[in-house]
């Protein structure tokens, strides 16, 4: 199974830890990445600004692994969501497609356009459709039995729904939960487990968005979880990175580790912490890890 | 609050931009108020998502502008997925984002930003942020 692999910009410069994890479990699973040389920002940052930029920005990126002949693969939500929503857009719109190649045939000496589109998935429906539960529980070796681990979905793993051609339900999401099950662990149900990290207004209101990221881990740690996982990096730069900074501001006392999913399914197959980047959250994972 | 209707405001071209840069047909909209009680930023808004469209259905674009809840939607998109008309309230706040980024109102460019906070957030939730201030 071949895939390009899309990493987009907060991967390679805040969670290698995440890329690492990925790759060690794509290698277990029999998943190949092909590398995507010359791929940029995938355009959610600049979406407001400009949408012809913002197309443009996916488009050249859609088009890298149009040539490829492969389904490409994101990590991060965010990246998915705009790929796939810009994938969608040129696809349906012969119009807008025009324009994006005009507009592409000016950079590089025209060498990429969009012809038909590819397939764009993120690396958890990857795991959950292309490989299945059934090929993941096979390789599991070390069952993290008794763990408790509550699932955080984000926002645009999910949604726009018509986008994902309905992969999963963003009201009563179950995707996660199973592959927490996969690995033996126990997955939590807990109030309020779709809301939003709250990372979107971090620029914009750091207050608004810590007190909402303290309210998910309020209630996560209500429900007795002894682990987060999540599959975007900015879900985790709020619950990781920034969990000392909520403990702080709020006064409270969380010491929640928060996995990237790849990461909790690497430990059940038996790979090396190390190996998973299991020493780059913030969170400590020591504890965590000693427990199998 | 006192507004004035009529047809030349309720039809008039400061809404139509609003749905041209939107796509959303803000018409649809019949108040049935699940996207604001079911946003999680909500309680941080001025105004909820649900009213922002009453004020856009009666051409009070103006009154919209005004509100901080285009700013505060965070494009979680809890709302789209329970609208049962299937209006995307993200795309109208960002509608409004680019209305009052091109207008200048609540224009901050990054120079002004506080020190403390460009040393604090990620230099991508600065350039994230550039979309929301600066223009």
């Amino acid at each position: 199974m071949k895939y390009s692999l899309f990493l987009g910009c907060t991967i390679p410069a805040r969670a290698r830890n995440y890329e690492m994890s990925a790759r060690q479990v794509a290698e277990v699973l029999g998943v190949e990445f092909e590398e995507l040389p010359g791929y940029t920002c995938c355009g959610f940052p600049i979406k407001g600004v400009d949408l012809d930029s913002f197309r443009l920005l996916a488009a050249w990126n859609l088009a890298l692994a149009e040539e490829k002949g492969l389904p490409m693969v994101t990590l991060c939500s965010a990246c998915t969501g705009v790929l796939t929503e810009v994938n969608h857009e040129l696809k349906e719109h012969s119009e807008m497609r025009d324009r994006v190649n005009e507009a592409l045939s000016r950079v590089d000496s025209g060498a990429h356009r969009i012809e038909k589109g590819v397939e764009v998935k993120h690396f958890a429906r990857l795991l959950y459709e292309d490989i299945g539960l059934d090929a993941i529980r096979e390789k599991v070796v070390r069952p993290l039995e008794g763990l408790k681990v509550a699932p955080h979905y984000g926002c645009h793993y999910l949604k726009p729904s018509e986008i994902y051609e309905g992969f999963d339900d963003p009201e009563d999401p179950k995707t996660l939960d199973e592959l927490v099950s996969a690995t033996g662990a126990e997955s939590l149900n807990y109030e309020d487990r779709k809301w939003c990290c709250g990372g979107a207004l971090l620029a914009v209101d750091p207050d608004i968005s810590f007190a909402m990221a303290n309210r998910k881990l309020d209630r996560i740690k209500a429900a007795g979880a002894d682990a987060i996982t999540l599959v975007c990096p900015f879900c985790s730069v709020m619950y990781d990175d920034n969990q000392k900074t909520i403990e702080t501001k709020f006064e409270k006392t969380y010491g929640i580790p928060v996995l990237y999913y790849p990461q909790l399914l690497g430990l059940a197959f038996g790979l090396d912490p190390k190996a998973l980047g299991l020493r780059m959250n913030r969170v400590k994972t020591k504890d965590l890890i000693a427990r199998f | 609050m006192k507004i004035s209707l009529s047809r030349k405001v309720v039809q008039g071209e400061a809404l139509k931009e609003v749905e041209a840069l939107s796509g959303q047909a803000l018409n649809a909209c019949y108040q049935c108020g699940n996207c604001s009680a079911g946003c999680p930023f909500s309680f941080a808004m001025d105004i909820p998502p649900n009213q922002i469209i009453r004020l856009l259905q009666l051409g009070q674009v103006d009154e919209a502008l005004k509100a901080k809840t285009k700013w505060i939607c965070a494009t979680c998109l809890t709302c789209t997925a329970r609208c049962p008309k299937g209006i995307d309230f993200a795309r109208i706040a960002e509608a409004l984002r680019f209305i009052a980024l091109r207008d200048k109102i609540d224009h901050r460019g990054p120079s002004n930003i506080d020190p403390e906070l460009l040393a604090e957030v990620l230099q991508q939730g600065l350039v994230s942020g550039f979309r929301k201030y600066s223009t």
